[in-house]
């Protein structure tokens, strides 16, 4: 499942050097960013803030 | 939710399609539903990136207000809030676009100033009970942090969808796998990882708040109870210091959701099923810069209709509700997918079968259950624009197979027959 502009590694299906199309950022990303991103998504204190108040409502 | 979690992880490692869920989902299950699932992550993700900024423009004001800088009539000026919002929109669109390593640099910042505050209020909270007992604090308790104490099914399905818009998010590290290092393996692993780390602040903070606040004031304090919780804990300025975290976690958290819907998008636009602008990825940025115009574009028109008309400002408000059920059901559709599409190795040993099958499978299923029963519970009219929303999906579908010249909606599904990683790239 190649897709053109599914990768940026300068090497695509054709061995050409450059992809014909700008593809994204591969490797950019290590396993701190990727975890940072992952944690950040869920937005921790907006979420505390926004349910937590409600959750002691909702169980009790 | 770990599991769900454990389902993207075995799914990613198979096929790291920044389409994700989406992807996977069309390949393994079938197109229509894949697609359908694509855009109930789409949807979830526009209505949240249309909330989440008009609530960043009315904590910036409420922070403005604490520190003396403005009336509370101001503070409340909707269209005020709207423009902060757009403003907040266009500040994190600016960085999304301009490259992915930018917006991971900006997620180190916010996530930094969020557990320093969130973690040192809870960590003090918990010090100055053991220390001081101040009037109305308790003891830590064990049955806290156990589910036999929730009373009956009824308090089970409303925390359940709380606890979904709680955690829901991780998944955007996968969306992020064409960009990762390592993508087969470290988005997922960074899901599983992100699940303790959220799992640690949450339990420490409800902790602490049961421990330093009353019960009975616990439970009247609604969306002000971490702002409470922070004062009680620190006085007025940790307040401030907590509408602070607060408001960098919304601005994050929407940067979060329009990065992983202009990945899903981009996804949906290369297999040929979404227009093709979304799939023109600018070249200097390494980013689908057109397709997250768009969708900024959509969510600002969002903005624009609920602060002029309350009706849809109402319709759209029980936020929590409305986003969890869209979330339970793209979850959920991912837990089984994985269950499935690896249904003819399932046998192979039974750690697998464990994690890889049936864990997902019972995860996804009571992500379903959780779903429904808020429906049910809450009544049609008060579900009305979350259902309307869905079900909007099946027009659609049947939009994009008349459009679709690629074959996409033809194509076979296929069924993993390993439960290994697919050939290293």
């Amino acid at each position: 499942m190649t897709t053109p502009g599914a990768s940026a590694s300068g090497t695509a299906g054709d061995g050409s050097a450059f992809p014909a199309a700008p593809g994204l950022r591969a490797g950019e990303l290590n396993l701190f960013d990727s975890t940072v991103v992952a944690v950040s998504s869920t937005g921790p204190a907006y979420s505390l803030a926004a349910t937590v108040g409600f959750l002691f409502v909702a169980v009790a | 939710m770990l599991f769900i979690a454990v389902a993207y992880f075995y799914l990613n490692r198979r096929d790291p399609n920044c389409g994700a869920s989406y992807a996977w989902i069309s390949r393994l299950v079938g197109p229509d539903i894949g697609w359908f699932n694509g855009w109930v992550q789409l949807a979830a993700s526009v209505l949240f990136c249309v909330a989440a900024p008009l609530l960043a423009g009315s904590y910036t004001l409420q922070f403005f207000r604490s520190v003396g800088g403005i009336s509370a009539a101001t503070a409340s000026e909707l269209w005020l809030t709207a423009g902060i919002a757009a403003l907040w929109l266009a500040g994190i669109t600016f960085i999304t676009v301009y490259g992915v390593r930018w917006t991971a640099n900006a997620q180190w910042l916010f996530l930094i100033i969020q557990y320093v505050v969130v973690l040192g209020a809870s960590i003090w909270g918990i010090a100055k009970v053991a220390a001081r007992h101040p009037p109305g604090s308790t003891g830590f308790r064990w049955s806290w942090l156990s589910p036999l104490s929730i009373h009956g099914y009824h308090g089970l399905a409303a925390g359940m969808v709380l606890g979904l818009f709680l955690y829901w998010g991780w998944d955007t590290s996968v969306n992020l796998n064409e960009e990762s290092k390592g993508s087969m393996r470290t988005p997922g692993e960074a899901c599983i990882i992100s699940m303790f780390l959220l799992l640690f602040i949450f339990c420490l903070n409800i902790v602490a708040a049961q421990m330093l606040i009353p019960s009975s004031q616990l439970t009247g304090q609604g969306a002000n109870l971490l702002f409470y919780f922070s004062e009680q804990v620190g006085g007025r300025w940790l307040g401030y210091l907590m509408i602070f975290a607060v408001l960098s976690s919304t601005v994050a958290d929407t940067q979060t959701t329009l990065l992983p819907a202009s990945r899903l998008t981009l996804s949906m636009a290369r297999d040929g099923v979404f227009p093709p602008a979304f799939k023109r990825v600018q070249g200097s940025f390494q980013t689908p810069m057109i397709g997250t115009l768009i969708l900024v574009g959509l969510c600002l028109f969002g903005i624009f209709l609920r602060t002029v008309s309350p009706a849809i400002n109402t319709g759209y408000g029980n936020l929590i509700a409305d986003i969890g059920v869209l979330v339970a059901f793209y979850y959920g559709a991912t837990g089984i997918a994985c269950a499935w599409s690896y249904r003819k190795v399932m046998l192979a040993n039974a750690r697998f079968f464990l994690s890889g099958v049936l864990l997902p499978f019972l995860s996804g299923a009571f992500c379903f259950w959780v779903g429904y029963e808020v429906i049910k519970q809450s009544g049609a009219a008060a579900s009305a624009s979350v259902l309307v929303t869905m079900t909007l999906g099946v027009p659609l579908i049947f939009l994009a197979r008349y459009y679709t010249r690629s074959g996409f909606f033809h194509r076979g599904t296929i069924a993993y027959d390993s439960s290994e990683p697919s050939r290293p790239r």
